[in-house]
């Protein structure tokens, strides 16, 4: 069947490639060709065939997805817009119908007031285990239809979820389907807007191990613009959630938020949010109650410069296991940012936020010190410098989690450097470099640090126009670790190099014939049953009609 | 309670301030756009044909454009319907003396969305934009959105010359790419961390941006069904419980939830991790770091399997 199929993909591209080299020929010894204009086509055809030369680990290379082997479609679409401009109708198919593919539909009718929407996903992929596990496939299919009646709109939603996982031992495999059903009303309502809504959510584990849970949600949101200052919008969520055929759990939530302006460059936001939670199933220890309170005030001064101030309160019931007492667990935020242009081609941000924990809950295991960080504090600033046609942007974060208890610290810092520019109308670059560091430190605990490894992390591209119909694009990413690893566990110290080349020819009606090379190598340091090494050779075009 | 009242005051003195303004502000007039469209008449707005006779080709191009069955729709009133539904009325731009037009790309971002919220209120209104950190950081619906059909670069290297994983979403009607790309343009160092070892399949099509993030309320239904856990348990149900026995930190109960553990754009450790095998779990439980059963991590070494959460065990040994 995978035979006649690819056979029957290679005698169309092969006819498609045809069509297109035999205008290219008729064409032969007329005048230079204008530059192309290329205005978006009804119909694209874009095929590929791609052959790797691949050693290694087959499941690390397609951790998260199967990629185009052999013929492939990049994309077959076609866009339907009638005379009359009542409707609209867009199709796409993308991907191997053997592997990977996405493929959708959206149709517009009766002057876009009915919507109504189809797609299918199927990707297959593997978990990075050294030793052999079975592929893993996910298939999400869904629909939808969104339909006006004069202010209002309904939404209709049906997706439907299916997780076929497997792993490496000792971790079972996931069978799982996820179904979900929505129905949603949106109006304007005076000087605001309403919203009902419904949803469903099922869950069924074809392996036995977790019980099906349907969870049914209810929601109104309602929003008024009261007066030329203040906006409210106030809100009511309810879930139903039932757990195998055991006791309806419920959580229903109250929540009011709006902001008011205090002058022509002032606002205030606030929002309050209450949640009531009955929880039977949960058995070790549950929250009953919490309350959320928000503000934020910004201010936008003269000069470009603005500032915001924000503070949150999140405070819980939380019933101990034994069911002997209820705790309040308190999290106060402060936030804070600050930005502006230090000059016209400056653009400075800085934020920082402290967030503090009190009336942690009793720890219970052999070890009663408090488990949490009680006190985060981060701060981040972000440099961009407009120079010419491009930018550059440096970013500078760190970040001290404390907890006072264990007498534990968590340090980070991370710093981003990058820029793009046009360095002339045929001539582009782009590079970036992350760098990401920890230092831990625990008492009583000396391998601490060795646990919060740093990384790093440099891209850079370029894309060149050679000439009005030939175009160079290249892009090369490296990625590592410093990780001592001291439990020799895979996946902890890798260092990957990947290169994506690629040489296109863009014709003057704007088909396009691209060949490119894809070199990729993957070493872990630890485990060399993660290591691959590959190169791809690719040849494709895009044909517009 | 104390919260409540506190809560309570602040809501009705809001009220009161509100509704003080009300009177001052209801003789005010409207800004540009909207004024604009304000002080139009019915004979203010010369149709589509008028726009044609200078603008052939921009009219006819907008004809493949998914924002033009909308609209065209004649039961829209006059002011909404059309090039001048959006640009303003053609009567004011071929005014000799004072042209003017409703340009997209003179507007600033309040401007751009007071004009496009005119229609699309059932969706959100413009003070619910002004909240959004995008209003604030003064993006304009146009600075993802484009309404006339994309006219790719003369001249310029093709977006995405080459992809290895063709399996990719055609990106939402009316955004000017996909969602990489567009969100990408702003945040670059978010990109960048999706080519990190261990990312959430962006790169790969399997996901994208909004499948996590809100930029503004969807027409079409919502994912975060969870009451709990949010939007990670639409994809990974099987951690969303509620459970027999609930893990804190992933409950979300004293914590940030998932985010306590993982880091949801890309990681330099394996499953998206903050920290590498033991200092997880060691990052709470300093205690069980080498003195606990000293070897691999927690759940690879095949005792707490179920770290996320279980209906047997509590201490997660068994899901």
């Amino acid at each position: 069947m995978i035979e006649s199929t690819r056979t029957l993909w290679t005698a169309m591209a092969l006819l498609a490639f045809s069509c297109v080299f035999a205008q290219e020929e008729g064409q032969s010894g007329a005048e230079p060709a204008a530059p192309p204009t290329v205005v978006r086509p009804r119909a694209v055809f874009d095929f590929s065939w791609i052959n790797w030369e691949f050693n290694g680990n087959v499941r690390k290379f397609k951790q998260y997805a199967t990629p185009a082997d052999g013929w492939s479609i990049g994309e077959a679409s076609y866009l339907w817009g009638n005379d009359a401009r009542n409707s609209h109708f867009l199709g796409a198919f993308r991907g191997a119908p053997e592997d990977d593919y996405w493929t959708g539909a959206e149709l517009l009718l009766f002057h876009g007031t009915t919507a109504l929407g189809g797609s299918l996903r199927r990707n297959k992929f593997y978990d990075p285990f050294p030793l052999f596990v079975e592929e893993s496939e996910r298939e999400v299919g869904e629909a939808t239809l969104v339909q006006a009646i004069g202010p209002a709109r309904i939404a209709l939603r049906y997706q439907m979820d299916k997780q076929d996982e497997y792993f490496g031992a000792p971790k079972e495999p996931l069978r799982q389907r996820t179904r979900f059903l929505d129905a949603v009303l949106g109006t304007e309502l005076g000087d605001g807007r309403l919203q009902l809504g419904v949803s469903e959510r099922t869950y069924w584990d074809r392996t036995n191990v977790l019980p099906d849970t349907d969870v049914v949600r209810h929601d109104a949101i309602v929003s008024q613009q009261l007066g030329p200052r203040l906006n409210l919008e106030g809100g009511y969520l309810q879930h139903k959630i039932r757990v195998g055929g055991g006791d309806e759990n419920e959580v229903e939530t109250w929540l009011v938020r709006g902001d008011l302006d205090l002058g022509e460059a002032t606002t205030l936001g606030f929002g309050f949010r209450y949640e009531d939670l009955n929880l039977p199933t949960v058995q070790n220890a549950a929250l009953r109650k919490r309350y959320e309170t928000t503000g934020r005030l910004n201010h936008r001064f003269g000069g470009g410069w603005s500032a915001a101030v924000g503070y949150r309160h999140l405070e819980s019931e939380r019933i101990r296991t034994d069911r002997s007492e209820i705790e309040v667990p308190i999290r106060d935020a402060w936030t804070g940012r600050v930005w502006g242009r230090l000059a016209p081609n400056l653009k400075l941000s800085v934020r920082g936020v402290y967030d503090h924990l009190r009336g942690w809950p009793t720890v219970v295991s052999d070890d009663t010190r408090a488990l949490w960080w009680d006190d985060r504090a981060s701060v981040q600033a972000q440099l961009d410098w407009f120079v010419g046609t491009g930018t550059v942007y440096a970013t500078l974060a760190h970040a001290v989690n404390v907890n006072d208890d264990r007498d534990a610290t968590l340090r980070s810092t991370s710093v981003a450097l990058g820029g793009s520019f046009e360095l002339t109308d045929r001539l582009s670059v782009f590079a970036e470099h992350q760098r990401e560091n920890h230092r831990a430190r625990a008492a009583g605990e000396p391998d601490f640090d060795a646990y919060f490894p740093g990384g790093l992390l440099s891209t850079l591209g370029v894309s060149a126009a050679l000439s009005d119909q030939w175009f160079f694009t290249g892009t090369y990413t490296e990625t590592g670790t410093n990780n001592s690893n001291l439990v020799f566990e895979p996946g902890g110290n890798y260092k990957g190099k990947y290169w994506s080349l690629a040489l296109t020819h863009r014709r003057p009606d704007g088909n396009e014939l691209m060949l490119g090379w894809m070199p990729w190598r993957f070493w872990d340091k630890t485990n060399p049953f993660l290591d691959y090494d590959t190169q791809a050779f690719v040849v494709s075009a895009k044909m517009r009609f | 309670m104390r919260l409540g009242t506190l809560f309570l005051g602040v809501g009705l003195a809001s009220l009161f301030v509100g509704a003080l303004g009300g009177e001052k502000a209801a003789q005010k007039e409207p800004q540009f756009p909207l004024s604009l469209f304000a002080k139009a008449t019915e004979e203010s707005y010369l149709g589509d044909d008028a726009c044609s006779s200078c603008h052939e080709d921009v009219v006819a191009k907008f004809k493949l454009s998914a924002h033009a069955p909308h609209s065209n729709n004649p039961k829209l009133p006059v002011g909404k319907r059309g090039c001048e539904g959006c640009h303003g009325p053609g009567q004011f731009h071929v005014d000799e003396n004072n042209p003017q037009v409703v340009s997209y790309t003179k507007m600033d971002a309040k401007q751009v969305a007071a004009a496009c919220l005119r229609c699309h209120g059932d969706t959100m209104k413009l003070s619910h934009w002004n909240r959004t950190d995008h209003a604030q950081a003064s993006v304009a619906c146009t600075s993802c959105h484009q309404i006339h059909p994309k006219e790719a670069d003369e001249g310029k290297p093709p977006a995405d010359a080459l992809v290895a994983f063709h399996a990719q979403p055609t990106p939402k009607k009316l955004l000017k790419g996909s969602e990489l790309k567009v969100c990408g343009s702003c945040h670059p160092k978010t990109v960048t961390q999706f080519k990190q070892n261990s990312h959430h399949p962006v790169p790969e099509g399997r996901m994208v941006c909004s499948d996590c993030h809100d930029v503004h309320p969807a027409k079409n239904a919502r994912k975060d069904v969870d009451a709990v856990k949010g939007k990670c348990a639409s994809c990974h149900a099987d951690k969303a419980g509620p459970f027999v026995y609930e893990h804190d930190p992933v409950a979300g109960w004293t914590g940030d939830g998932c985010v306590e553990c993982h880091k949801p754009h890309g990681s330099q450790n394996p499953k998206l991790l903050t920290s590498f095998s033991r200092g997880v779990c060691a990052q709470c439980h300093t205690d069980k770091l080498s003195r606990h059963y000293p070897g691999r991590s927690c759940w690879s070494s095949g005792c707490h399997v179920a770290v996320h959460g279980s209906n047997t065990d509590p201490k997660f040994l068994r899901r």
